[in-house]
C-alpha cells in the first residue's frame, strides 16, 4: 500500500543548534520523518518542542545568521528528475523549490500576508517568479485557485487587501498562494490555531480534500491531538527536539505505545469521563540549558526507572515498520 | 448566587459611526457551588460578560444580583461588596503580573490593601502557594522566571488570597499547553472542593467547558442562545448553533 | 466602494486643511491686536502727528469694530491681499510672489537631496547590516546631525565657491547658485531620515510576511525593494512631512548666508524695518504652505498605506 514511490520528502537524522548570546540551543536532535504524496502527516508536540524549527529546516527558512545544521539530511523528491538534497543545495536551487515545489502557510495568517499588497498582487507574483507566464495568464490562474479554495465573490476578494478580510478568508487566500505553483509538498505551520473551531472545521477539510485531489503531500504542524485525529493519516510526536513515537493514525490513536504520547491522550478532555481528573504530566518541557541525560523524557515520565537517565532509548520499529517508538521500556510497556 | 437578568451592552466603535452589541438581553444564574461553563466563538462577547460579573464594565440596562441583593454600580459600597466576593482569572498569564516586582509583592498587594498585618500576610500567601504547588522560596522571583503554567497557577492564588465566593475564569487554560492544561483544570477541580467556591468558566472550547461545568450557556453575537444542565447540552442540545459548534470541535473516539 | 473610500479620505484632509488655514489666519489676526502696544504707533515711531498715525492704522485695517476688523481680514486674505508695504507702498502679495520661486526651489532642492541620499543610504544600510556600508550610513548620519547647517554652509562656500570656484559666491543666477545651498540645508534633515529609514527597514525585515515573502522563492532583492520598502516608507513619508516645514524655517537662515533673494530674506528685512504687513504677510503665506505641504503628504501617506485610507 505505502510504496516508496510514494515518498516525497524524507527528513533523515536531522540535528540542529541555534547560537545565541545565551548559549548552543539543540533544538532538534537526530529527526527523522517521511511524507507521502497524498497524505497529510501531523507533527505534534508541546510548544518549544521544536515543530516550527523543523519544518523551517525543510525550506531552510531559519536564519542563516545564528543556525547550524550539525547533521542529517532532507531529501525533496521530485517526480520527475533528480532527488534535491535541501541542506546542501545552493542558493537558486532552494528558490526554485520555495513555494513553487514546496509551500508553506502560516499560523496567523494576518502576519504573514504584506498589510500593504492587494491579494491579486500576493498571488501573482509567486506565479511569476516561478513559472513562465504573462501577466495575464498569472491573473486567471489567480482568479480558478480564488474558486479553489472556495471563496466567492472572486474579484472583490482578488482586489481586497489582507486587513479588509476575515481570519479565515486570509487564511483561505494564504492557501491558494500555496497552490498557485502546483506544489509537491505543502508545510502546514499550526494553520488554524488561531482561528475559531466552526473555521477551523472547514479549513481542516479544504487541506484534506486539495491532499486527496491534487495529491499533495501536507505536512501539518499541531499541538492539537484532536485535529490530529480527525485530519491526518500519519502521525509524528516530537518532544524537546527528538522524536518520540511515529506511526499511522489509526495505529496510533488505537494503541499509543510512547508514555509521553499516551499522557498526551489522557490528557485531552473527553466529555464521556466528565467529573474524573484529567491525566496529567508534572514539570515542564525541559530548558535547553540543563538537557536531561538519558531519555529526554524521564523527568517527567510517570513509566521512567533509574536506567532511563543512563542511556538514550533508539527509535525502534515495533513489528511492522508502520510504527516506531523511542522508549527503553517499550517491549515491557507494549499495549496491543 | 450570582444572577444576571436582562443585560445589555453596546460598544460604539470610534468615528465610524457603527456599533458592537456584545450583550443582547442575557440573562444567567449562577448557582451556589455550580460551575458555570460559558462557550462561544471568538468575538461573541464571553470577556465583556465576565468584566460585568467582576464590575470592571458596567452593563447599559439589566441588572446584576448577589445573593439576592441587586447590586448598584453607583454604590461604592455595593460594587466593593461585589469585588471582595467574586474574583477574576485571565487567560494571558503574561500580562497579568507587574513585570518589575516580584511574585510576593504582587500577590500581598491585595491584603495590604484589606489592612492585613505583615505576618498574617505572609501566612496566608505561604499557605495559599502550598496549596497550588509553588514553592515559597520562588516568590521572590520575578514573573518572567516562571513558566506560564507556574504563573497561571499564580493568578489563581492572586484571587483565591482575597477569598471570593464566585471565581470567573476567562479562557484561564487557553494559552497553554494541553499537559499543563490538565495540571490547572486538576488544580482548579481540587480547590474548588477544597475551598467550597463557585465558577464560572469561560472557554472557545466546547469539549473542555463540558467535561468541567454543572451547567452550561452557549452564546453567540452576544445572545445565550441555549442554557442548562450540562448533561442536557452535551448529550441533547437543541439550538442549531450548538449543534454546529459540536460538529465542528475535532474530538478523539 | 474602494473609489468611495477615497474620496472620503481626500474630503476629511481638505477639511482639515480648510480648519486649519482659518485657525492660522486667526492667531495671526488675534497676536496684532492682543499684543501690549500700538502697532500704528510703533512705526510711526514715538514723535509722529496723529494723523500719520491714523493713516497706518487705517492700512493696517485697524479701525472699527473688532468683527468688522476680522471680516475685512478674512475677505482679504481669501482675495490673496496681505495689504501694502508700508516701505515700498506695494502689495505684500507681488511681493511674495516675487521672492516666492527662489525659496520654494531652495527648499525643493534640498527635499530632493534629502530623499535622494537618504532613502539609499538608509535602505542599504539595514540590508547590508554590519557591513561597511552600514558603518559608512552611521557615520554619515552622525556627522550630518552633528554640524550646523549655517556652518555646512560656510564651509561650502569656502571649498567650492571661493577655493574651487564652481559656484557663485552669491545672489540667484539660477539653478547652480540654488546647489550648495540646498546642500547645506538638506544634510541635517538627509542624515536624520537615513536613521529613520534604516530602523523602519530593519524592522520590516524582521516581520512575518518577510519570512512567507522568502518561502515563496522570491529574490532577495523583490522583498527587500517590493515587500519591506513600501512598508518602511510610511513612517519615512510622515518624518518627510514634518521636516519639509522646517526647511522653510532653514531657509531664512540659508538665504541670508547665500545672499539669496527669498521669503527668508523678505521675512528678515521685514523685521528691521517693523513694516508689519510684510511680516504679517510672510507668516501667513508660509504657514499655508505648510499646511498645504502636509496636505499633500497625508495624501500620499494614504494612498499608499491602505489602513489609512478609512477610519
Ligand atoms: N472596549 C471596547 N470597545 C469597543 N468594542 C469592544 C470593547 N470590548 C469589546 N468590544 C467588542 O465587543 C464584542 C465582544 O468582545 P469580547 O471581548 O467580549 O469577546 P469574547 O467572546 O471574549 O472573544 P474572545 O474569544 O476573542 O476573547 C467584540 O465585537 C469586541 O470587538
Ligand atoms: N532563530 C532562533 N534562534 C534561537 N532559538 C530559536 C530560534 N527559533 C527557535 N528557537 C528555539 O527552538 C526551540 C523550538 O522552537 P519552535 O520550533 O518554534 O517550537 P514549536 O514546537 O512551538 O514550533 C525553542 O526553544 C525556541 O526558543
Ligand atoms: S525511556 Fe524511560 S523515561 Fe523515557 S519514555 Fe521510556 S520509560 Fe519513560
Ligand atoms: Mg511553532
Ligand atoms: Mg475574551
Amino acid at each position: 500500500m505505502n510504496t516508496n514511490n510514494d515518498i516525497v520528502l524524507k527528513i533523515e537524522n536531522l540535528s540542529l543548534k541555534f547560537h545565541t548570546p545565551g548559549g548552543i540551543i539543540p533544538a532538534v536532535e537526530d529527526f527523522s520523518l517521511s511524507l507521502r504524496r497524498g497524505k497529510i502527516h501531523a507533527l505534534v508536540g508541546e510548544s518549544g518542542s521544536g515543530k516550527s524549527v523543523t519544518v523551517k529546516s525543510v525550506l531552510r527558512l531559519n536564519p542563516e545568521t545564528n543556525t547550524e545544521y550539525t547533521s542529517g539530511r532532507i531529501e525533496y523528491i521530485p517526480s520527475e528528475g533528480e532527488p534535491i538534497e535541501i541542506l546542501s543545495a545552493n542558493e537558486s536551487t532552494l528558490r526554485s523549490v520555495r513555494g513553487s515545489k514546496i509551500s508553506m502557510i502560516f499560523q496567523e495568517p494576518g502576519r504573514y500576508l504584506n498589510p500593504v499588497m492587494r491579494v491579486r498582487q500576493l498571488l501573482t507574483e509567486t506565479m511569476m517568479t516561478h513559472l513562465k507566464v504573462t501577466k495575464q495568464e498569472a491573473l486567471e490562474k489567480a482568479k480558478d485557485l480564488i474558486r479553489l479554495v472556495e471563496l466567492n465573490d472572486v474579484d472583490r476578494v482578488l482586489a481586497s487587501y489582507p486587513h479588509e478580510l476575515s481570519g479565515g478568508m486570509k487564511q483561505r487566500v494564504m492557501i491558494a498562494i500555496a497552490l498557485s505553483c502546483s506544489p509537491d509538498i505543502i508545510l502546514a505551520d499550526e494553520p488554524t490555531t488561531a482561528l475559531d473551531v466552526t473555521v477551523q472545521a472547514k479549513i481542516l477539510a479544504l487541506l484534506k480534500k486539495i491532499a486527496r485531489e491534487l495529491n499533495i503531500a501536507v505536512l501539518l504542524i499541531t499541538h492539537d491531538l484532536a485535529v490530529v485525529y480527525e485530519s491526518a493519516d500519519e502521525v509524528s510526536v516530537m518532544y524537546a527536539g527528538k522524536l518520540m513515537e511515529s506511526s499511522t493514525s489509526g495505529s496510533l490513536f488505537k494503541a499509543p505505545q510512547h508514555p509521553y504520547t499516551r499522557v498526551l491522550l489522557g490528557a485531552v478532555p473527553d466529555i464521556s469521563r466528565r467529573g474524573q481528573p484529567l491525566l496529567s504530566i508534572k514539570g515542564n518541557i525541559p530548558d535547553s540549558a540543563d538537557r536531561p541525560t538519558g531519555c529526554i523524557f524521564s523527568p517527567r515520565c510517570p513509566e521512567a526507572r533509574d536506567f532511563c537517565s543512563l542511556s538514550v532509548p533508539a527509535f525502534e520499529s515495533l513489528g511492522n515498520n508502520a510504527h516506531g517508538v523511542a522508549c527503553l521500556r517499550t517491549r515491557e510497556l507494549f499495549r496491543a | 448566587m450570582l444572577e444576571l437578568k436582562d443585560i445589555s451592552k453596546t460598544f460604539k466603535k470610534k468615528g465610524t459611526g457603527l456599533s458592537v452589541q456584545a450583550a443582547k438581553h442575557v440573562s444567567l444564574n449562577i448557582p451556589e457551588q455550580s460551575i458555570v461553563g460559558l462557550v462561544g466563538e471568538s468575538g461573541c462577547g464571553k470577556s465583556t460578560l465576565s468584566r460585568m460579573v467582576v464590575g470592571l464594565e458596567k452593563a447599559d440596562s439589566g441588572t446584576i444580583a448577589l445573593k439576592g441583593k441587586n447590586i448598584d454600580y453607583r454604590n461604592p459600597r455595593d460594587l466593593s461588596h461585589l469585588r471582595k466576593s467574586v474574583q477574576i482569572v485571565f487567560q494571558d498569564p503574561n500580562t497579568t503580573f507587574n513585570p518589575r516586582r516580584t511574585l510576593l509583592a504582587s500577590l500581598e498587594e491585595g491584603l495590604v490593601n484589606k489592612g492585613m498585618g505583615k505576618t498574617d500576610r505572609l501566612k496566608k500567601v505561604r499557605d495559599l502557594t502550598d496549596i497550588i504547588g509553588i514553592s515559597y522560596a520562588n516568590l521572590e522571583k520575578y514573573p518572567h522566571q516562571f513558566s506560564g503554567g507556574q504563573k497561571q497557577r499564580l493568578s489563581i492564588a492572586r484571587a483565591l488570597l482575597m477569598e471570593p465566593e464566585l471565581l470567573v475564569l476567562d479562557e484561564p487554560v487557553s494559552s497553554l499547553d494541553v499537559s499543563v492544561q490538565a495540571q490547572i483544570i486538576n488544580l482548579l477541580m481540587d480547590l474548588r472542593k477544597e475551598f467550597g467556591l463557585t465558577y464560572l468558566f469561560i472557554s472557545h472550547d466546547l469539549h473542555l467547558v463540558g467535561y468541567v461545568s454543572t451547567l452550561i450557556a452557549v452564546m453567540k453575537s452576544g445572545e445565550i442562545v441555549e442554557q442548562g444542565d450540562a448533561e442536557q447540552i452535551l448529550f441533547e442540545p437543541k439550538h442549531s448553533y450548538t449543534k454546529q459548534l459540536f460538529a465542528s470541535s475535532p474530538i478523539i473516539h | 466602494m474602494r473609489s468611495m473610500d477615497t474620496i472620503r479620505t481626500i474630503g476629511r484632509l481638505l477639511l482639515r486643511l480648510l480648519a486649519t488655514m482659518l485657525l492660522i489666519s486667526t492667531i495671526v489676526f488675534l497676536l496684532l491686536r492682543l499684543l501690549p502696544g500700538d502697532p500704528a504707533q510703533v512705526i510711526a515711531g514715538i514723535d509722529a502727528n496723529p494723523a500719520d498715525v491714523e493713516n497706518i492704522r487705517n492700512s493696517l485695517g485697524m479701525n472699527g469694530t473688532i468683527i468688522s476688523q476680522y471680516l475685512t481680514w478674512m475677505g482679504n486674505i481669501i482675495h490673496f491681499d496681505f495689504g501694502n508695504s508700508y516701505f515700498s507702498g506695494r502689495p505684500v502679495s507681488t511681493l511674495i510672489l516675487e521672492r516666492l520661486p527662489v525659496t520654494a526651489n531652495l527648499a525643493l532642492l534640498a527635499m530632493v537631496f534629502t530623499i535622494l541620499t537618504a532613502i539609499p543610504i538608509g535602505v542599504l544600510s539595514a540590508v547590508k547590516r554590519w557591513s561597511i556600508w552600514d558603518a559608512f550610513g552611521l557615520l554619515y548620519s552622525q556627522l550630518g546631525m552633528a554640524l550646523p547647517s549655517f556652518w555646512m554652509g560656510i564651509l561650502l562656500l569656502l571649498i567650492f565657491s571661493v577655493k574651487l570656484g564652481w559656484f557663485p559666491l552669491f545672489g540667484a543666477q539660477g539653478f547652480n547658485s540654488l546647489i550648495l545651498p540646498a546642500i547645506s540645508l538638506g544634510l541635517a534633515k538627509s542624515a536624520v531620515l537615513v536613521r529613520i529609514t534604516r530602523i523602519s527597514m530593519i524592522e520590516e525585515l524582521g516581520k512575518p510576511y518577510i519570512e512567507a515573502a522568502r518561502a515563496k522563492g522570491l529574490v532577495d532583492r523583490r522583498i527587500q525593494y517590493v515587500h519591506a520598502l513600501k512598508n518602511a516608507l510610511l513612517p519615512v513619508l510622515t518624518v518627510t512631512g514634518l521636516q519639509l516645514g522646517g526647511l522653510l524655517g532653514g531657509a531664512i537662515i540659508i538665504e541670508q548666508i547665500f545672499s539669496l533673494p527669498g521669503l527668508g530674506r523678505l521675512f528678515l528685512t521685514g523685521i528691521y524695518q517693523r513694516d508689519f504687513a510684510v511680516v504679517q504677510g510672510s507668516v501667513i503665506f508660509m504657514a499655508f504652505l505648510f499646511s498645504g505641504i502636509n496636505f499633500l503628504v497625508d495624501l500620499l501617506y494614504a494612498l499608499i498605506n491602505p489602513k489609512a485610507r478609512i477610519s
